[in-house]
């Protein structure tokens, strides 16, 4: 089998940035508004996963076609990738919350 | 030697039949050629059997296992007819995930891999690339491989330094092949069937490609 972790990397750097853009607007929104708002952010998080899936769709479908044959369907690489970015999104939230 | 069945593959569009009662199968071992006439379903036929096309029926197994997703646990490869590399990434570290490690060797002595190894893919020509594209494909771990239009997009002399590879490949994979250059088809293929009329016909002898009206006969 293919190395998932280099698949997972392949995947989700075109993506990354994008993704860190959200995470750093909803940081910012939390630090600005305080804790109370983070419910309404994860919702905000959730939407910047719709709109690079909706993106990705559109500008990079073909290379959909280079994960399927390293064995692994397009919805795997999305959980795989969604969820690091959730535990990063989670994990510098963590650290500002205990730092404030 | 491993199986590859296709049976009762169903399929339409708008309430166009365009795939009916479709049956094909492929050994290892052997060059499966596919002609039809264009938009006849060739391409969602291999689709259908790599598992990104839904059909309104199908059913594809190997050795009597039924198949959902071909591409699951790299049971099947697919050449699609579009560039399918990422960019931004080296050729070489995109082709390790998907080269079989026991080809690695017989993959890295192409010309166009050791030409091209250390680049990315917006560095190839368009002729390039989709020879790249192909060698990986016909390098993977998958015991059957699905090309669609290999040839098109090259030149005849990158057409004719390929055709012994996939002859080469052909004596440990099922190899499903489709193009409009019939003429390579036919000389790498072990045996040819036509889709037409939504049904697959086994093709002997060219005369038939004329009698069936893929061929015009002039």
């Amino acid at each position: 089998m293919a190395d998932i972790r280099k698949l997972i990397w392949y995947f989700y750097k075109p993506i990354f940035i994008w993704n860190a853009a959200f995470t750093l607007v909803c940081l910012g929104f939390i630090s600005f508004y305080g804790p109370k708002v983070a419910g309404l952010v994860f919702f905000f998080k959730l939407i910047g996963f719709a709109s690079t899936t909706y993106l990705q769709s559109y500008t990079a479908k073909n290379v959909y076609m280079y994960y399927r044959n390293a064995g692994y369907s397009i919805r795997r690489m999305y959980a795989y990738v969604y969820g690091i970015d959730l535990a990063l999104y989670f994990a510098l939230l963590t650290i500002y919350l205990r730092l404030k | 030697m491993k199986t590859l069945k296709v049976d009762s593959v169903e399929l339409e569009f708008d309430g166009r039949k365009i795939l009916q009662s479709v049956y094909l199968n492929c050994t290892q071992g052997e060059v499966v050629g596919l002609l039809g006439r264009n938009g006849c379903g060739k391409s969602s036929l291999l689709k259908i059997i790599f598992g990104t096309q839904a059909a309104g029926h199908k059913y594809v197994g190997i050795d009597g296992e039924y198949i959902g997703k071909g591409y699951h646990n790299n049971r099947i490869a697919y050449l699609p007819q579009h560039n399918y590399l990422p960019g931004g990434i080296v050729i070489e570290k995109l082709a390790k995930q998907i080269v079989d490690p026991l080809s690695w060797n017989e993959f890295t002595a192409l010309p166009i891999f050791q030409r091209n190894a250390g680049k990315k893919t917006h560095e190839l020509s368009g002729g390039e690339l989709r020879q790249l594209e192909t060698m990986i494909i016909i390098h993977s771990r998958a015991d059957f491989i699905l090309l669609d239009e290999p040839f098109t997009h090259i030149s005849p002399i990158q057409a004719d330094e390929f055709k012994p590879v996939i002859r080469a490949c052909a004596k440990r994979k099922g190899i499903i092949i489709t193009d409009h250059q019939y003429y390579n088809i036919l000389e790498v293929s072990d045996r040819v069937v036509l889709l037409s009329d939504g049904v697959t016909k086994a093709i002997d002898d060219r005369e038939e490609l004329i009698r069936y009206g893929y061929l015009s006969g002039k």
